[in-house]
């Protein structure tokens, strides 16, 4: 008897325990019929590309995977001008050449880089980014590249399908470890600046001297090279800002406009997040807190931070990746989706969706609150490149994040066990290369998939709902995605996916959706006016030729879709600069709205513009432009 | 039929008192100095249930109305180790590490330590929504995790659990020698997790829980021995979080290495104990 009554809270707790268990369990979502199809192209298309990874010193060869483990990146970019969208995809691997595909407007591509004399990056150093810019504001594409351990380069577009490097001269010959290229007009003076997000610290204290020198990975004078924590580390290379001048050069002015941190950065993306005009900064930090700057008038920056000095805006995860900008509920403030980790069992964190809600309390009237979570999108797993889009054109502003660090040998031999000791440890440890355990062959959250986060249609609510797509939609690899580029590469009107993978082959996805009654779409490419207009106080505020800046708002009944001019944000990702306006069932819209970097705002009626067609808008010549569509 | 409830006081001898200061003081450190980025919303859930619960529980059980240092304690240390983005894990692995304080006892004692237990529940039932949080690390000099030490080895003297505490340590440092032996890395790779604050959490507040270890003398050094070899066997084959899955197993395993250690140390006490 007494044996029955010790039995009875034993039991107790095992139903608690299974109560709980049940209580928890991941539900299983069912999946829309989204008609959306994915095929993957990049070989029969003459688009593909098998990365190579740099490879640093020995004295490394412990944590090579690791160190090496970025560098595959793409940029789309029309850089020849006949209105197709090319892509421009970095190797790391020493003498590897980067590749130039050339949109031939049949569904095929051809590899021009060596023609065009964009290859041979990698002679020096290793490729990390590139970003597609008319930097000289002559209509053409330009190129930049950012690379590790050598200046960054700079190519000019002769405008004959060869480009000039001229890298030096212009100033942009930077030196350092960025990973991420981010184009964007700081002070609205019609010429484009660039955001370098730097990974390593440029420099590093020689055991021997006690001197700052430089931190060469490939000869290094120490293995104190990694951050010192997982959690807050500054020991990160300082970010480079170039501010044009317009005369061909590019000067350094990061420390001017307040730009002065030192964490791990791997992203930076830029939008207006105030609504004052001014693009602001979400830089993402590896290691640490993500940094979120708000641009006054295009003189400084000023980082937001809560009340006990903590950075950003908001609590984050400390391994922010990846940053692009949209607004996903239509409420005219734009969203940040930040990429970070979630692998179950071993970080348990997760991809960040930052909502943006007018609130005059805050920092520029605007709060933001992470609902990754509450809106399924936090999963993104060991996430990378992500970017935001309607991929089928409902209407409803969707997400690519591509996944996966490191893929070993056999996925059940893993390295978490060796990262977590190091990173329980107190600051500094794991600072020393030295110390980490060999990776060898083993498996970091490697062979994930990659998330195609569909905008489910909710029943009135305002909080987006996300459901993921990718398995049932054809996306369907499991290589280590790094960058991802959406381009409408077929110009059908739906928004085509090119995925950069590390140490691996890239994806060219082809949407195949078919096209319906509630799928229509708007293509918008904007073209500045550079000249420039007098603003507030006589200062004479432009446009780029590539609008990098310009907001375009799409009015139908009582919906709105707003979008800005970023092509290059999002980890190593530079998608179309056209924008893709997903419209759903509307039969027509009211009116498209354009504000300008210069101040013009424009409007065209929605009777001058017939859905499903790309057009091409000029500033300050919408009536005699705008109906002519693309070339 | 009235039943009297008894109210009582804290006291400032019981040594809960001394560790849910010491663990008040460590959480507002952490968040506001050490950057360890505990969310306020998960620690009160912690706090909450866990302490709600075991006044709950007290009354219902002992009549007694009293402040719930248990739980409290109990409820900072799920909040500082544990991480997850499902808010619903906290409440849960609180409840649970209360819960197993009252429900699963031998001879008149809980079997394990409730923030134990708590953790180990929630990594082996949670669906993997949860983890050791990574986010607790100390300041730039290891001194501050020395400092930790020695005054954590301090307060087990006072509370009668060092001998716990020193077999615990002897065994962590004897298997890390031998894991560096077997090749799994260096001193900083095999001894460094002694200076995190996971460690001290586990060291100096779940380990020599009074009611969870054993009572005698060589029979607590012998038992904190024990489990030191087991984690580093244990770490010697990968496994992640070993020293909580350790002390889960010594635990459970606790009444019989007392009547072991009773039978080695003090065989004359067992012959009473048993006429």
């Amino acid at each position: 008897m007494s044996g029955s009554r010790n039995l009875i809270p034993h039991l107790l707790m095992a139903v608690f325990l299974a109560g709980g268990w049940w209580l928890i369990r991941p539900r299983a979502v069912a999946l829309p019929d989204t008609g959306l199809v994915f095929t993957e192209i990049s070989a029969p298309a003459g688009a593909s590309n098998v990365h190579r990874p740099c490879i640093l010193s020995e004295r490394f060869a412990n944590i090579m995977p690791w160190l090496t483990g970025a560098g595959a990146a793409v940029a789309a970019g029309d850089f020849d001008g006949d209105g197709w969208v090319d892509f421009y995809v970095t190797n790391s691997g020493r003498g590897v050449p980067n590749r130039l595909f050339r949109n031939r407007g049949d569904g095929t591509f051809t590899d021009v880089a060596s023609r065009a004399g964009v290859a041979a990056c990698n002679d020096e150093g290793a490729t990390m980014d590139a970003a597609f810019l008319d930097y000289d504001n002559d209509g053409d594409q330009d190129l930049y590249v950012a690379r590790w351990g050598a200046g960054n380069l700079l190519f000019e577009n002769r405008g004959d399908g060869t480009f000039r490097e001229r890298s030096r001269e212009a100033g942009a010959d930077v030196w350092g470890y960025p990973n991420g290229v981010l184009v964007f007009d700081h002070d609205r003076d019609g010429l484009p600046d660039i955001l370098l997000a730097h990974y390593f610290a440029a420099e590093v204290e020689d055991p021997q001297s006690g001197r700052l020198v430089r931190n060469d990975l490939w000869n290094p004078v120490t293995t104190r090279v990694m951050h010192e924590t997982t959690t807050s580390a500054r020991n990160g290379g300082s970010n480079v800002l170039l501010h044009n001048r317009g005369d061909g050069r590019f000067v350094r002015a990061e420390t001017e406009l307040g730009l002065v941190e030192t964490g791990w950065s791997l992203d930076a993306g830029a939008g207006d997040l105030d609504n004052d005009g001014w693009p602001d900064l979400y830089v993402a930090n590896d290691y640490g807190p993500d940094d979120v700057y708000l641009n006054e008038g295009g003189t400084r920056f000023v980082r937001i931070q809560d009340g006990q000095g903590r950075p950003g805006i908001g609590r984050d995860w400390w391994k922010g990746m990846n940053v692009d900008l949209a607004d996903v509920d239509g409420n005219g403030y734009l969203d940040i989706y930040v990429a970070n980790i979630l692998v179950p069992g071993h970080i348990v964190e997760g991809n960040m969706l930052w909502m943006g809600y007018p609130d005059p309390s805050r920092p520029g009237g605007v709060r933001h609150d992470n609902l990754g979570e509450k809106s399924g999108a936090m999963d993104g797993g060991w996430g990378w490149g992500a970017r935001f889009g309607d991929f089928n054109n409902d209407g409803l502003c969707d997400l690519l994040a591509v996944t996966g660090f490191v893929s070993g040998v056999d996925p059940r031999r893993q390295y978490w066990f060796a990262l977590q000791e190091l990173s329980a440890q107190h600051k500094g440890n794991i600072a020393d290369a030295a110390n980490w355990l060999p990776m060898e062959d083993l498996d970091l959250a490697g062979h994930q998939s990659s998330r195609l986060f569909l905008q489910a249609p909710g029943p009135g609510s305002r909080l987006p709902r996300f459901v993921d797509a990718a398995a049932s939609c054809g996306l369907t690899d499991r290589h280590d995605g790094r960058g991802v580029a959406l381009a409408d590469i077929d110009r059908d009107g739906d928004l085509d996916v090119y995925i950069a993978n590390q140490n691996g082959p890239s994806c060219l996805y082809r949407n195949d959706g078919t096209p319906g009654p509630g799928a229509r779409w708007l293509g918008v490419l904007l073209e500045g006016d550079p000249a420039g207009r007098p603003g507030a106080g006589g200062r004479i505020l432009a446009s780029s030729r590539d609008a990098w800046g310009a907001r375009v708002t799409v009015h139908a009944g009582e919906r709105r879709w707003l979008q800005e001019v970023a092509a290059a944000n999002g980890f190593s990702s530079q998608s179309q600069n056209r924008l893709h306006f997903g419209l759903g069932s509307v039969a027509a819209v009211d009116s498209v709205v354009v504000r300008w970097p210069s101040g013009l705002r424009e409007s065209a009626p929605g009777h001058l513009l017939t859905l499903d067609r790309d057009y091409r808008w000029r500033e300050g010549r919408i009536g005699a432009e705008l109906s002519g569509g693309l070339p | 039929m009235s039943v009297r409830l008894r109210v009582v006081a804290p006291s400032l001898r019981d040594p809960r008192v001394t560790l849910l200061g010491a663990l008040s003081t460590y959480t507002v450190l952490g968040q506001f100095v050490l950057f360890f980025d505990i969310r306020p919303l998960e620690l009160a859930a912690c706090l909450v249930t866990s302490g709600l619960l075991d006044l709950v529980m007290t009354v219902a059980m002992k009549r007694r109305l009293e402040i719930p240092l248990s739980g409290l304690i109990t409820g900072l240390s799920i909040g500082l180790l544990l991480e997850s983005y499902d808010l619903r894990v906290f409440f849960l692995a609180s409840g649970w590490g209360v819960m197993s304080k009252y429900l699963v006892r031998y001879e008149g004692r809980h079997l394990f330590n409730p923030s134990n237990f708590a953790v180990v529940a929630a990594l082996v039932l949670a669906h993997g929504s949860a983890a050791v949080s990574q986010g607790a690390q100390w300041g730039n000099h290891v001194g501050f995790a020395l400092v930790i030490l020695v005054l954590g080895s301090l307060m087990m003297i006072r509370v009668g659990r060092f001998p716990v505490v020193a077999g615990w340590l002897a065994g962590y440092v004897a298997m890390g020698f031998m894991r560096i032996l077997a090749g799994q890395g260096g001193l900083v790779f095999t001894l460094g997790p002694m200076t995190s604050a996971e460690f001290a959490l586990f060291s100096f507040s779940m380990l020599p829980d009074p009611k969870t270890s054993p009572a005698e003398v060589p029979t607590q050094f012998a038992w904190g021995l024990g489990l030191g070899l087991m984690d580093g066997i244990m770490r010697l084959a990968g496994i992640k979080y070993s020293m909580f899955f350790a002390l889960f197993a010594f635990c459970a395993a606790r009444p019989w290495i007392e009547k072991i250690g009773q039978r080695l140390f003090r065989p004359g006490a067992l012959l009473a104990s048993r006429s």
